[in-house]
């Protein structure tokens, strides 16, 4: 019986989805068929009561407004004067202006959620300076889709929000977990650029402009919008007066301060990033409703329960079962939008993870890692259509420049899998005063 | 007024009232979008008051956070009309790529009936549950005992626009007319 609903369920999500109808209505479709021929239950009340909770969760507000305090921020001038204050430093670099990428991607993930607007913001500028500049091309593109992803592992992270609220996990704690991981990340991607750049010094162009160290640290004025919203939100957070939400709203008022003195707040930047943010408000948001009825719906159905029941069958070690996991994400992220696989395997594979004896902290950085690599396998990488857009290039080059990136992230979730306390270190150690 | 062209006024009249109800709906989705995204900004506006309240002036909102949730939820069930219409909802394309271009219309065509069962199902629940609110006159477990039919009612017509929207676009993809308001999606389209 339960055998038959597994398989009931899957094939109607593998259908929704593979037909194309919109993931967020795809995910409703298992429970409200599956309960409907298992289970005598009153769907329409549970749909309602389930999609009312859980857009209403008061965790689910800072969703919303990281979402408008990045698009705000990709109106206004912040990538540009991100570019003038990082650029100087990095010309001694082996590899040069590359390292921008790398460095302003890991700043404005800081202040953003999200690596598309990661990838966007930062890129609107950086990419198409160095391709000017005549820096190797899929060096430049591959590092920004690497690096634009650090939008999701360095705190605020819109993924990490959605999976504290589905998980029940504290999300200022996942936040302080990413931190280390995403560091590491940009440290990696950095000594990856170095290295091609050292074996093969023509990826990077001479710089003729050079600065004295003064004019250097006079520079460092430029990246004082940025310097000041990291303080503002990641300051209020960590400093202890105000949760997530609250941070996230001060980030938004910190966009705004920001906008206005770069002379970019009218009308039509409000009306603009208010517009922008409300869509993919709205198409998460839905998202984030249609996988919590699919989870509540699988949980009556017992589909969680069955299929952990197989897997602990299977006698795995608790790193073979990751590695499974790893490998199974993978491949789910070439199909799937990296949030939505999250979202839709959750129910299932976070009692697996949780019974083999890991962290429920833990995990959710892993899944950031998994969901990053996701953000860059072809063909469906949402970094990869933002590079698309920008470069007009084949989504196939872009992926293929992509790749040593890639692979580092997949040494990262390994790392992360033999070596946990990269990830729980922080959490553990920082007490958390509110 | 011969009587040939008074048939043919009407075929076209029929026509262009079939387009003025579309045109109707696409208005009415994009207003309900404007109305969500100053939701959205009034969720800003209203955590923002409440730390400063709380921080400096030591009183606490407790309304802030239960209206932020209310605002929360209704913007993105008003929004999701305007979101579709603009191609703002995320879906596999991966089958759809691959096939000539007549399999793929038909797939699309599909998927939106699909679509259209999946969100009248959830409309009709919201709306049973925004009624019964209604009927029931129940009010939110807080000191301001917020009529909960309000945002329960605004989530539910929200739902139904979105079903409305995915009948519209079945009906523009037999007609034969792009799906997706392209112009809206570029202007939007960020990330």
């Amino acid at each position: 019986m339960t055998v038959l609903a597994a398989a009931v369920v899957l094939a109607v999500l593998a259908a929704g989805l593979g037909l194309g109808v919109w993931v967020a209505l795809a995910l409703f479709a298992p429970g409200l068929v599956g309960l409907g021929i298992f289970r005598s239950m009153p769907i329409e009340k549970l749909l309602a009561q389930l999609t009312w909770n859980v857009t209403t969760t008061p965790e689910l507000i800072a969703l919303p407004l990281f979402i408008l305090m990045a698009e705000i921020l990709f109106h206004s001038r912040l990538s540009a004067s991100l570019f003038t204050g990082l650029a100087p430093w990095t010309t001694r670099l082996p590899g040069r202006l590359l390292h921008v990428n790398v460095l302003g991607c890991t700043m404005f993930a800081a202040i953003s959620g999200s690596s598309a607007a990661t990838t966007a913001t930062v890129g609107r500028i950086t990419l198409t300076e160095l391709l000017r500049r005549g820096y190797d091309r899929d060096l430049a593109m591959g590092s920004l889709a690497g690096a634009g992803t650090l939008g999701f592992l360095i705190p605020p992270s819109i993924i990490l929000i959605i999976y504290g609220v589905l998980s029940e996990t504290s999300i200022l704690k996942l936040f302080i977990a990413g931190v280390i991981p995403g560091l590491l990340l940009a440290f990696l991607y950095m000594t990856w650029l170095g290295l091609r750049a050292t074996w093969n010094p023509s990826v990077a162009p001479d710089e003729t402009e050079s600065m004295s160290f003064a004019d250097k640290v006079l520079g460092l004025r430029h990246l004082g919008p940025v310097v000041f919203l990291i303080l503002a939100v990641l300051g209020s957070m960590y400093g202890g007066f105000a949760s997530p939400s609250e941070a996230s709203a001060v980030g938004v008022l910190g966009a705004l301060i920001v906008s206005a003195a770069q002379g970019t707040l009218n009308r039509e930047t409000i009306r603009k990033a208010s517009l922008g943010a409300v869509r993919t408000v709205s198409m998460i948001g839905l998202i984030v409703a249609g996988a919590y009825f699919l989870s509540i719906a699988m949980g009556f159905l017992g589909v969680p329960r069955m299929i952990a029941r197989e897997i602990v069958a299977l006698e795995l070690s608790p790193i073979a079962l990751i590695v499974m996991l790893l490998v199974f994400y993978a491949i789910l992220g070439c199909v799937l939008e990296g949030m939505s696989s999250i979202v839709m395997t959750l129910p299932i594979t976070l009692p697996l993870v949780q019974a083999a004896g890991f962290d429920k902290i833990w995990f959710g950085v892993f899944l950031v890692v998994v969901v990053e690599m996701a953000q860059i396998t072809p063909p469906v990488g949402f970094n990869l259509f933002v590079i698309q857009g920008m470069t007009g290039e084949r989504i196939g080059r872009i992926a293929l420049a992509t790749l040593p990136f890639f692979l580092i992230m997949v040494g990262l979730a390994l790392l992360i899998t033999f070596v946990p306390e990269v990830v729980t270190f922080l959490p553990n150690t920082i007490r958390l005063s509110n | 007024m011969s009587g040939e062209r008074v048939t043919e006024e009407r075929g076209g009249g029929a026509r262009s009232a079939f387009a003025r109800v579309l045109g109707g709906l696409d208005a009415l989705s994009r207003y309900c979008g404007y109305v969500a995204a100053v939701l959205v900004v009034g969720i800003a506006a209203l955590i923002l008051t409440e730390v400063f309240c709380r921080t400096v002036l030591n009183i606490s909102l407790s309304f802030a956070w239960e209206y932020s949730a209310y605002f929360l939820a209704v913007s993105i069930f008003l929004a999701a009309a305007f979101t579709l219409r603009t191609g703002g909802h995320v879906r596999v394309m991966l089958l759809s790529q691959n096939v000539p271009p007549r399999v793929a219309h038909w797939l699309d065509v599909a998927a939106t009936l699909a679509g259209v069962v999946i969100a009248g199902w959830l409309a009709w629940s919201l709306a049973a549950f925004a009624w019964k609110s209604w009927a029931t006159g129940s009010t939110s477990a807080t000191i301001d005992e917020t009529p909960l039919v309000i945002p329960q009612g605004a989530m539910a017509f929200g739902a139904v626009l979105l079903t409305l929207q995915l009948v519209a676009r079945a009906i523009r993809l037999l007609a034969g007319d792009p799906p997706e308001d392209e112009g809206a999606r570029r202007e939007f389209g960020v990330g």
